[in-house]
């Protein structure tokens, strides 16, 4: 979760080092690691793509365009488009609790925010099934009141926050904990608010650290399975996500279907990680850029004009 | 602005622990710069937070210009903080930097950029308001949290040993630079270090801190020339102990007798501390050889010669000696030589070490 803390001392290490290993040694090396990544990743994703244009892209698009899988990427979208901006608020909360203060507690809370991670996303979406099921704790009142959470859209949203819960929040503690309270303090000592302090020093602060959070929790809100399979109930065109009209879509034989949908879920995979690059990239880059214009430093006379700099 | 603390007491951690400021009372004098001295562990940071309202004291209170602010956030004080890590905003200028605490009150944009210059160029950076703060050296960067700290027009500044990641050369510069400002500036200041020749320098009041209690507050002059007990003699300007015995109400320190403290009867082991410039090395003059001290070691320290002597009790002193009368001696390492005692202080010896 601290990807670009560790990009960057990943990059810091690396050195020109010669091996002492002889040339076969090195090329069969090579060779294995290659025929691993072309099993176990490369083919797969090929097949997704290759399945689902098997029939050429025609079939391909009236498969995508269908109303029940165009049904399950809105709700796909609308699950991602809640949880991602509940987890972005609940992270900052946490990760602010949990790095500017000291409270009884503290370590548990921590602990708390990884449950998610620790638990299998089958248990995590039947504890919603045990809290608000029909025969749950909740089951009744909500019968009652004529409010549906389990087999609906509430049940999905509320499975898919809570097992992508942990994504920004970690991230947001590791990169907190490392910056200290420094500015916040001087920032307090300036005359500044608590929420004058999140919004002009604390989020710039962590801005990138932010955004690699958010990148990953959706990636994971869209693609969640198991815990969302627990609470959908599979009402065609209703409760389907796209990772289940894939199952869906599969178990009735129809493979262009499945392979299609399951294409744009891949699709989304890999623009998530050419995104998480580049953020881990500019990141890392502006940094050196500010290093390397301190280290060229010399008191240059350049003459600055205030107009521009204070808004 | 008068800055009065009264009886505070700040405990971290559980309650049987020792306090890290203990029942502490000192008045900051208007327009003065005080020092909080103290070795490192002895309350003199926690002190300062206490002041700015970072921190909340257990007991006691603080007031400044007579106003009582324990209750009031750091938020509503109006103090100027600085920060040893300076704590400048990584992601604005150094102009907005400066600007922060006036946008923050809502002054008009206009007014706010002509302090900004009048700020600059009162720390003498008025060319660097569009660079970052990683982009300036140490010094420059304490110089810019100095600005910022000054822009909110603050009732009192405080700093927490300003200086103290800078090298000696910048960290003399900036001394002088501090003084020159506060004559401009004239604002109430209350600064924490651990450097007493920071602490001598800079300020007409120190107030010198040991474990969190006030050993002493005084001018410098004061504590210096009057220690009130051994932990200021030997903490100010460094001393050699010397033991001996109180006998007729005085105890005898090399070759001088030196009154004895009040109440000490005959024989209480009592403790001289002699500072290295108020003893001198001479040839023997027909003394009894035990008496006499031999030259273990000359460092020389600019225009001023350290000389190490073991004396016949076994212990050792240090003496300060310009260059030109220990030249004139033509002494050696090796040599056997008297050490007279110009002036000392004498405490009776505490066993709390």
């Amino acid at each position: 979760m601290s990807g670009i803390v560790t990009q960057r001392a990943g990059n810091a290490q690396r050195r020109d080092t010669q091996i002492g290993e002889s040339l076969w040694v090195r090329v069969l090396l090579i060779l294995v690691a290659l025929a691993f990544l072309g099993i176990f990743l490369v083919a797969p994703i090929a097949t997704v793509f290759v399945s689902a244009l098997s029939k050429g892209p025609g079939p391909y698009w009236d498969a995508l365009t269908q109303d029940e899988t165009l049904d399950a990427i809105r709700l796909t979208l609308l699950t991602a488009g809640v949880a991602v901006p509940l987890n972005v608020v609940f992270g900052i909360a946490a990760a602010w609790l949990v790095s500017k203060y000291d409270f009884w507690g503290k370590s548990v809370l921590i602990t708390v925010v990884d449950l998610p991670f620790s638990v299998s996303p089958v248990i995590s979406g039947l504890i919603f099934v045990l809290l608000f099921g029909a025969r749950g704790w909740f089951g009744p009142w909500l019968t009652d009141h004529d409010v549906k959470i389990i087999f609906a859209i509430p049940g999905i949203i509320m499975a898919t926050t809570f097992v992508t819960f942990p994504l920004v929040a970690r991230e947001l503690i590791a990169v907190m904990q490392a910056q200290g309270s420094d500015e916040e303090e001087a920032a307090l000592t300036l005359g500044a608010s608590g929420l004058q302090i999140l919004w002009r020093i604390t989020l710039p602060k962590v801005r990138w650290g932010l955004l690699y959070g958010v990148i990953l929790c959706n990636a994971r809100a869209m693609g969640e399975f198991g815990a969302v399979s627990v609470v959908s109930g599979h009402v065609r065109g209703l409760t389907n996500t796209m990772p289940l009209q894939v199952e869906i879509l599969y178990n009735e034989y129809n493979f262009v279907g499945a392979f299609a949908v399951a294409s744009l879920l891949s699709a989304l995979a890999l623009v998530t990680l050419i995104v998480k690059k580049v953020v881990e990239w500019a990141a890392s880059s502006r940094q050196a850029k500010r290093d390397a214009s301190a280290r060229a430093l010399v008191p240059v006379r350049s003459t600055v004009s205030f107009e521009g700099v204070v808004q | 602005m008068t800055v009065r603390v009264e009886n505070i007491v700040k405990r971290f951690g559980n309650s049987s622990d020792a306090a890290a400021v203990g029942n502490v009372s000192f008045e900051a004098q208007p327009k003065a710069i005080t020092t909080l001295l103290g070795p490192s562990g002895s309350g003199k940071s926690t002190l300062l937070r206490l002041i700015g309202g970072l921190e909340t004291p257990d007991q006691g209170r603080v007031f400044i210009d007579g106003k009582d602010v324990t209750a009031l956030s750091p938020q509503h004080r109006n103090v100027g903080f600085v920060f040893q890590s300076y704590a400048l905003f990584k992601h604005m200028s150094v102009a907005e930097n400066i600007a922060f605490g006036m946008k923050i009150r809502g002054l008009a944009k206009a007014q706010v950029q002509k302090r900004v210059a009048e700020l600059l160029s009162l720390v003498q950076l008025p060319e660097y308001g569009a660079r970052f703060p990683s982009q300036l050296s140490g010094g420059q960067r304490q110089r810019v949290a100095l600005a910022r700290a000054l822009a909110i027009e603050p009732k009192v500044l405080l700093l927490d040993e300003p200086f103290g990641a800078l090298d000696t050369q910048v960290r003399l510069e900036l001394r002088e630079w501090l003084i020159s400002l506060h004559e401009q500036t004239g604002i109430t200041t209350i600064l924490v270090t651990h450097d007493q020749e920071e602490a001598l320098e800079l300020s007409q009041r120190v107030v010198l801190l040991n474990q969190g209690k006030v050993a002493q507050a005084g001018s410098p002059h004061d504590l210096y020339d009057h220690p009130a007990d051994e932990f200021v003699a030997s903490f100010l300007g460094g001393a050699n102990v010397i033991k001996s015995r109180v006998s007729d109400g005085e105890a005898k320190v090399g070759s001088q007798s030196v009154r004895a403290p009040a109440g000490a009867g005959d024989g209480t082991p009592v403790q001289a501390f002699v500072r290295p410039h108020n003893m001198r090395v001479r040839r023997p003059n027909g003394e009894n050889p035990i008496d006499l001290g031999k030259i273990e070691r000359l460092t020389r320290v600019g225009g001023y010669v350290k000389v190490y002597v073991s004396l016949p009790t076994g212990e050792s002193v240090v003496v300060l000696m310009s260059k030109g009368d220990l030249d004139a001696l033509k002494v050696e390492p090796g040599d056997p030589v008297a050490v007279d005692v110009v002036d000392a202080k004498v405490f009776v010896q505490s066993y709390s070490i």
